[in-house]
Formats: C-alpha cells, sequence, structure tokens
C-alpha cells in the first residue's frame, strides 16, 4: 500500500516543533536538490558538499525565522533553503576572487568582483549580532587552547585563515587525508567541549566571517 | 568536509528535547502532588478496587493518558505521526467515557437519575483543572511547542487528570450524575482550558 509522504512543508512544520525525524526526512529530501544547486554554481563536487553542510546549519540556526509566504508552501520551504545555498555558494565564490585579487597582486582582476554580483539578499543578514558573535568566539577560543597542537593548527588554517585541506596539507608537508583525520577529530573535540548549539554557531560564525 | 551537519543538527534538536523534558519534570511532579493531594485530603471512593474491571482498566488508561501520553505530545517530547495521534484522541475520550460512565452505557440512555446542576464534583473537577492549569501556564507548557494546537494536547491532559480524580474521588453510581457532574465538569473544564491555552500560545509565542 502506498502511504503518502508529508510534503516539505509539513516536515519543516514540525522540524520547526523540535521533531529530529522530521528534519531526516526533510534533510533526506532536499539534501539532492541542493546539492545539484550548489554543484552548478561552484562546480566543484567536494565544494558543493562542504556548502551543503553549511547551508544546512545556517539554515538550522536561522529556522525560528522562516515564514511560509505564497500560495505554495512546499515551493517556499526548497526556495528558503535554495536562498541560503545560493548566498553561501556567492560568498565563497566571492572569497575565491578576493583570494585570486590578493595573489594577482596588481588588480588586474578587480572586475571579477562584478561578475558574481547578485541581488539576492547578503549573508550578512544571517549573521548573529556582534556581542554573541564574540562570545562565542570567546568560548571557541577556550575550547581550541584545549585541543592537541596538531588538530588546533588544522583548525585554525581551515576556519580561521580559510585555507583548504590540500593548501593545509601543502603547508604542513603532511599527506591530505591525515589533514582531514586531525580535523574530524578536532571537530569531534570540539562539538563536544562546546555542545551541540554552541557548535553549531560557531560553524555559522565561521561559515560567515571566512568569506568576508 | 569534516562535518556531518544533518548528525549536529539532530544532536541539538535531542539536546534541545532533553533540556524541555528537565523544565516540565517539576510542573508535572507538582500537578501530580496537588491531585495526590486532593484524592489524599478528600478521600478515595471506597469502592475504588470493586469497580467493573473495565472501568478500572479505563481509569489506570486515563491516568496513563494524562500523565505521559498528552503532556509529551503538547510539550513536544513525543512526536507521533498522525495515525498515532488521531488514535491517541480517540483512546483518550474512549476512555474518559469509559471511566466515568462505565461499562453499562445503556442506563445513560434511560435518562435516570441527576440532571446539569452545579454540585461538589464540578466545583471538583473544575477546581483542581484550574490549578493544574495554572501550574501549566506558569511553567510555559502551553507554549513549548510552535503549532498551537499543542495547547489542546496540554487541555486534554489535564481534563483527564481532573476526571480521574473526581471518579477516584466520588462513589456515585447515578449515570445521569456521572455523566453530568463528572464527564461534562471535564468536558467543560476543556473547553476553558482550551480557549486559556490558545490565549497563553498566542501571547507567549506571538502569533
Amino acid at each position: 500500500m502506498n502511504v503518502a509522504q508529508p510534503g516539505l512543508a509539513a516536515l519543516m512544520d514540525r522540524y520547526l516543533d523540535g521533531d529530529e525525524r522530521a528534519f531526516g526526512q526533510l534533510h533526506a529530501a532536499l539534501s539532492p536538490r541542493l546539492r545539484g544547486l550548489l554543484g552548478k554554481l561552484v562546480r566543484d563536487n567536494a565544494t558543493a558538499e562542504d556548502l551543503l553542510q553549511a547551508t544546512l546549519l545556517k539554515a538550522h540556526l536561522a529556522r525560528e525565522g522562516f515564514v511560509v509566504r505564497g500560495p505554495h508552501p512546499d515551493a517556499a520551504v526548497q526556495a528558503w533553503y535554495a536562498t541560503i545555498a545560493r548566498n553561501l555558494a556567492l560568498d565563497h565564490l566571492r572569497g575565491q576572487v578576493r583570494e585570486r585579487r590578493r595573489r594577482v597582486d596588481g588588480g588586474e582582476d578587480r572586475d571579477l568582483m562584478q561578475e558574481i554580483a547578485t541581488d539576492l539578499p547578503s549573508v550578512e543578514e544571517w549573521q548573529v549580532d556582534r556581542d554573541t558573535a564574540a562570545e562565542i568566539t570567546r568560548r571557541v577560543h577556550e575550547a581550541l587552547a584545549q585541543l592537541p597542537a596538531a588538530q588546533r593548527e588544522v583548525v585554525e588554517l581551515h576556519k580561521l585563515a580559510g585555507l583548504s585541506m590540500a593548501e593545509i596539507s601543502e603547508r604542513l608537508q603532511i599527506r591530505e587525508g591525515a589533514v582531514r583525520v586531525r580535523a574530524h577529530r578536532a571537530y569531534k573535540a570540539l562539538a563536544r567541549v562546546l555542545g551541540p548549539g554552541l557548535f553549531l554557531a560557531a560553524m555559522q560564525l565561521w561559515a560567515t566571517r571566512g568569506q568576508a | 568536509m569534516s562535518l556531518d551537519a544533518a548528525r549536529l543538527i539532530t544532536a541539538d534538536l535531542q539536546l534541545a528535547r532533553r533540556a524541555r523534558a528537565r523544565h516540565f519534570g517539576p510542573a508535572l511532579i507538582l500537578s501530580l502532588l496537588f491531585v495526590g493531594g486532593f484524592l489524599v485530603l478528600e478521600g478515595m471512593r471506597p469502592d475504588l478496587w470493586r469497580q467493573p474491571g473495565a472501568q478500572l482498566l479505563a481509569q489506570l488508561a486515563v491516568w496513563g493518558l494524562c500523565l505521559v501520553a498528552l503532556p509529551a505530545v503538547g510539550l513536544g517530547l513525543w512526536f507521533p505521526p498522525r495515525p498515532l495521534r488521531i488514535g491517541l484522541v480517540i483512546a483518550a475520550i474512549a476512555a474518559a467515557v469509559l471511566a466515568a460512565l462505565g461499562p453499562d452505557l445503556g442506563r445513560i440512555l434511560g435518562g435516570t437519575g441527576q440532571g446539569p446542576q452545579l454540585d461538589y464534583c464540578v466545583a471538583g473537577t473544575v477546581g483542581t483543572g484550574l490549578v493544574v492549569l495554572t501550574i501549566g501556564v506558569l511553567s510555559g507548557a502551553f507554549a513549548a511547542r510552535r503549532r498551537a494546537t499543542s495547547a489542546l494536547w496540554v487541555s486534554g491532559g489535564l481534563s483527564l487528570m481532573a476526571l480521574d480524580a473526581i471518579v477516584w474521588h466520588c462513589p456515585s453510581d447515578d449515570p445521569g450524575h456521572n455523566l453530568f457532574s463528572h464527564l461534562g465538569a471535564a468536558a467543560l473544564l476543556m473547553l476553558l482550558a482550551s480557549v486559556a491555552g490558545l490565549i497563553v500560545h498566542r501571547r507567549q509565542r506571538g502569533g
């Protein structure tokens, strides 16, 4: 017998109410579409996957602000997630352009910023206020200080300096796989020390600042 | 990416659920103490364990529903699927009717006994319910969830609690009295608590 699956709006409603099973179903329904969208925008599967995770985290932290507008609730949910994903992708692309400009050191790429200009809402709209950010930063730095030096170094290079795993590998002269293992352990330890809520807030903060 | 956002978000939701359970635990215990205190002070019916088996079973089911199932749904500690939610509502109504009136529902149709009137049992049911309602309002139970319908689950829970308390106190076997002063009073309480709960939800949740 076919059991009708709840729509995205119904799942979102239950997720907003705190139902983790509904979040799981929503995640399963949305992730392939968001992955496809991000893949088209950044043209790199690994980056698209990174941005998908960041999208889910940002949406989770901003979920209280979600309201259904328009006559199609399911489409509103999809559009909300897609907007967050696109903003993150655009911020990522802007960050890449800035990086290239720094490297070119002559300003010949200045017009590249115009190439990805957008009229979508900026990522700053999702940022937490400064006081909260300062408190999160302080707690994160305390948690970072508790990590072994090798793990802390990877997190600082990845999240604070904005280097990719490949760049960290090159800089530290270790295999990229080893960098990923260290990062994985470091994030697990941070999530344990900070708790899921604060850890999510830190990830959101890094995601927004890392691109700026 | 070394992050699994879904796992982190799920952990965050579970943490929030545990925090809600910790927050509302004392309110539930306080409600139970109050209802228990009412039964101790006013006395339990002498024939409590001599009631028909089905009626006693329904009363125990009502305790389970009002102390565990309905608050869990209303406070966002349990998210049963829609068919189960509908089943819970039907079970709650059926158990309340059976608990209050007993298995011999045919006697009610006979129309014998007392009609609607304001007596001790009505005052006891509504009074007990209003105290539990106050505990619910003060603890924020009516606005624990985003959905306004959550207030109805909490209202249902406290109405059943008040009904079971009066049924365990009053030994009446007059079907009219049981219908109007027990079940009717609980229905009135449900109505009052639902309206109050929805208003509180609207005020505390801003919509």
